[in-house]
């Protein structure tokens, strides 16, 4: 189950494009959730209409694994950024030097130890972002939400059906995995609960004209708070706690990617 | 009767005493070791028979008194073996033996063996009466409250620590021979109904597939019989405490005993199997959860302390406050060498402490960690080789080494540091990131006798027994 709030959290807050997200406007801190609710739906009509769900038409399972490894890639692209800008001054080949070969040893672990890792850090992710979240109440403000996204509703709806292709693999691929349509959809709830609160916290802190062109906009909403502490300054610390997160995430689905590629079902329960 | 199962002619029993004597004297080198006893005497009835055991080993009053005496005096002509066995051997055990191999690898054993002339079978009679030392205090699992008594070499005496405490008889004590034939005697010890079969099975199989020239002790068969891998966290729990033995029985594991070893290997277990104290037991929940947490603290704090404190000193000083910058500037001013490099030479030094007062009996042992920790620290400060802050860094990541129980997983705590230290060096937080992840990784994917090793962390499994906080015992809770 964690494995799959996991990415579903992680391609929610960081592999989307920032550009993307908040061109039209604020809002997407309800269409993101919006868009995991539907993509669940999707893929439970989807796997309905999959006659054998052991072995998928070969088709799917390439476009799976792309969209599954696709989405947590992206966000690689932005965490990327996001250490060359605000922690390291390195290239992408000397930071990739260490994020790659651990994401390839997760791999070739296998899809169950990468889900069993990510049960590890579940409770480590969720507190770092609660405290940036915490931490960065004092900046919010009402005021940066508007114009409300209710206002323009076409835009709304269109956000949150070009989010799904982010959703649909992971829940997807889950179902198709564990067999059941319980898990999906426990994982999917609760990475709405977590993207939710992510981006309405980065929506009361930066107008949508400037979230436009922020990576990170949770870390930048902790410098907002002037105040001189040790907890404050661990926004460093959260940044590497979610890249792990993304890391899993991809090694994840490249494992789970190539095991649906042989068209193996998984065993054992995330 | 047992059937005859002797396939090799030449195992077989002797008929005649003569051969029997030079097959015996032939096998121990009698000529030049004299710790074998070979007696022959007579039956009252003129019955022909031949003592064989080993000087020391078995024990001669029991052997003079309730077997040379009563047999000598024995008027009755008895048909065999069994026969003389049910009319006049008074010892408690007494079974018979066919094929030569057995005979004398019960001999080495402390046991006596019986020949009868004419007869192809023997009869092994339980005579051990070798010195051995008397159940003593844990000397590595001492604690507070409860029991205080420790395993001892004896098989026999071990077992019967653990099933003076796990009073059922679905106990199963199954003996098995490690290594075939001249291998070492063990005791697997499960709970049937309650142990898993297959841990049971994947005990016996893998004790029983080991080579016999290679086992000394159960600290060898623990690296033998554990799942493979190069990672160094042990996948068996060695412990001296037959309480700790019996309440991992009691929870469905199993339990290995070695005969000549004074450890009991427990499995299979998982990594919070690892981190609990014999002591947690005998606490209330309140103490016993703060104890718990406050070693899972130090567990975590010995790994990844020196670590974090490098990458945030190297690479990212905006994480520390102003004050805590210029006190780490101002006492590593005069020293030379790099901060990663001071922080390594430190650990070394702390594991080389360590080990020389663990080598060292006795007072002098104590008195070199107060030497090393205090005379050695502070000439170092003073020489400008350390600094007084990465010296206290240093200090509570060893401290919280030793929070951790298990002396092993001490060990490879220790491994686990310097990799984070080494990551943190190259990459800072990233670094750090990456390692810890592999090392998660390596241990989600371990397995313990095929039992996942942070099971029931992941995968999730339904345990009414806390994994951190101590829950309350009773009512089928807590532990």
């Amino acid at each position: 189950m964690s494995v799959t709030a996991l990415t579903l959290s992680v391609n929610g807050v960081f592999a989307l494009d920032p550009g993307f997200l908040y061109g039209g406007g604020g809002g997407a801190y309800i269409a993101v959730p919006l868009s995991i609710l539907l993509s669940l739906f999707i893929s439970r009509a989807f796997l309905k209409l999959i006659p054998d769900r052991r072995r998928p038409p070969a088709a799917l399972r390439v476009l799976l694994c792309l969209g599954l490894a696709a989405f947590p890639a992206l966000a690689l692209r932005t965490f990327l950024h996001a250490l060359q800008t605000l922690v390291y001054d390195a290239g992408a080949v000397g930071l990739l030097a260490f994020i790659l070969p651990a994401v390839l040893y997760i791999a070739l672990r296998g899809d169950e130890v990468a889900a069993w890792t990510s049960r590890c850090f579940a409770l480590a992710l969720v507190l770092s972002l609660a405290v940036s979240v915490a931490f960065s109440a004092s900046g919010f403000q009402t005021y940066r939400l508007y114009p409300l996204p209710t206002g323009n509703i076409p835009h709304l709806v269109g956000l949150t059906l070009l989010c799904t292709p982010a959703f649909v693999p992971p829940l997807l691929a889950a179902g198709l995995a564990e067999g059941e349509a319980r898990t999906p959809t426990v994982s999917a709830l609760i990475s709405c609960a977590v993207t939710g609160a992510a981006l309405f916290a980065s929506a009361l802190c930066f107008p949508a004209q400037m979230l436009e062109n922020m990576p990170m906009p949770l870390y930048a909403a902790g410098a907002l708070d002037p105040r001189q502490s040790f907890i404050l300054r661990l926004d460093k610390l959260f940044i590497m706690l979610w890249l792990g997160g993304d890391m899993i995430a991809l090694a994840h689905a490249l494992a789970l990617g190539a095991r649906l590629l042989k068209a193996e079902k998984s065993e054992v329960r995330a | 009767m047992r059937k005859n199962t002797v396939k090799n002619a030449c195992d077989r029993i002797p008929g005649t005493q003569k051969e029997l004597v030079k097959l015996v004297r032939g096998l121990f080198s009698a000529h030049i070791n004299n710790d074998v006893i070979i007696r022959a005497f007579f039956t009252a009835a003129d019955q022909r028979l031949t003592l064989v055991c080993m000087n020391g080993m078995a024990d001669s009053k029991v052997i003079n008194e309730f077997i040379l005496k009563p047999l000598m005096e024995h008027e009755r002509k008895e048909k065999g073996l069994a026969e003389l066995s049910a009319r006049c051997i008074e010892t408690a055990e007494a079974r018979m033996a066919y094929s030569f191999a057995e005979a004398m690898k019960a001999v080495t054993d402390g046991m006596t063996a019986l020949f009868l002339e004419g007869e192809r079978a023997c009869l092994v009679l339980e005579t051990r009466g070798f010195e051995k030392r008397g159940v003593s205090k844990p000397e590595n699992e001492s604690i507070v409250l409860g029991p205080k008594e420790s395993f001892t070499e004896s098989l026999r005496t071990n077992i019967t620590l653990i099933r003076r405490m796990v009073k059922t008889p679905a106990l199963i004590a199954e003996s098995i021979v490690a290594g075939g034939e001249n291998g070492v005697c063990c005791s697997l010890l499960y709970v049937s109904g309650k142990a898993d079969g297959q841990t049971v099975s994947l005990a016996r199989e893998r004790l029983e597939g080991l080579a016999p020239d290679t086992l000394v002790s159960s600290g060898v068969m623990e690296q033998l019989i554990e799942d493979g891998g190069l990672l160094p966290v042990p996948r068996v729990l060695s412990t001296e405490r037959p309480d700790r033995a019996a309440g991992h029985l009691l929870k469905g594991g199993v339990c290995l005993l070695c005969d000549g070893s004074p450890f009991a290997l427990i499995m299979p277990i998982s990594f919070f199997d690892l981190m609990e104290s014999p002591e947690d037991v005998y606490l209330r929940p309140a103490p016993g959860t703060l104890v718990r947490v406050v070693r899972y603290l130090g567990a975590f704090v010995s790994v990844f302390m020196p670590g974090y404190f490098l990458a945030l000193v190297l690479y990212h000083q905006g994480m520390l406050t102003t004050e805590v910058l210029s006190t780490v500037a101002s006492s590593r001013e005069m020293v030379f060498e790099p901060i990663a490099l001071e922080i390594m030479l430190l650990l070394l030094i702390f594991q080389l402490i360590r080990e020389a007062g663990l080598r060292v009996p006795g007072p002098v042992g104590q008195a070199i960690g107060i030497i090393g920790g205090l005379i050695m620290g502070q000439a170092a400060v003073t020489a400008h080789l350390a600094s007084p802050v990465v010296l206290i860094i240093v200090a509570a990541s060893g401290l919280g080494n030793f929070c951790i129980p298990d002396y092993s997983t001490q060990l490879s705590a220790s491994y686990a540091r310097m990799a984070a230290v080494i990551s943190a060096w190259m990459g800072g937080l990233l670094g750090l990131t990456a390692v810890t992840l592999v090392t998660v990784a390596s241990l989600a994917g371990t397995k313990s006798f095929s039992r996942p090793f942070l099971t029931p962390l992941a995968p999730k499994r339904r345990t009414r027994r806390p994994l951190i906080l101590r829950g309350r015992i009773g009512r089928g809770r807590g532990g």
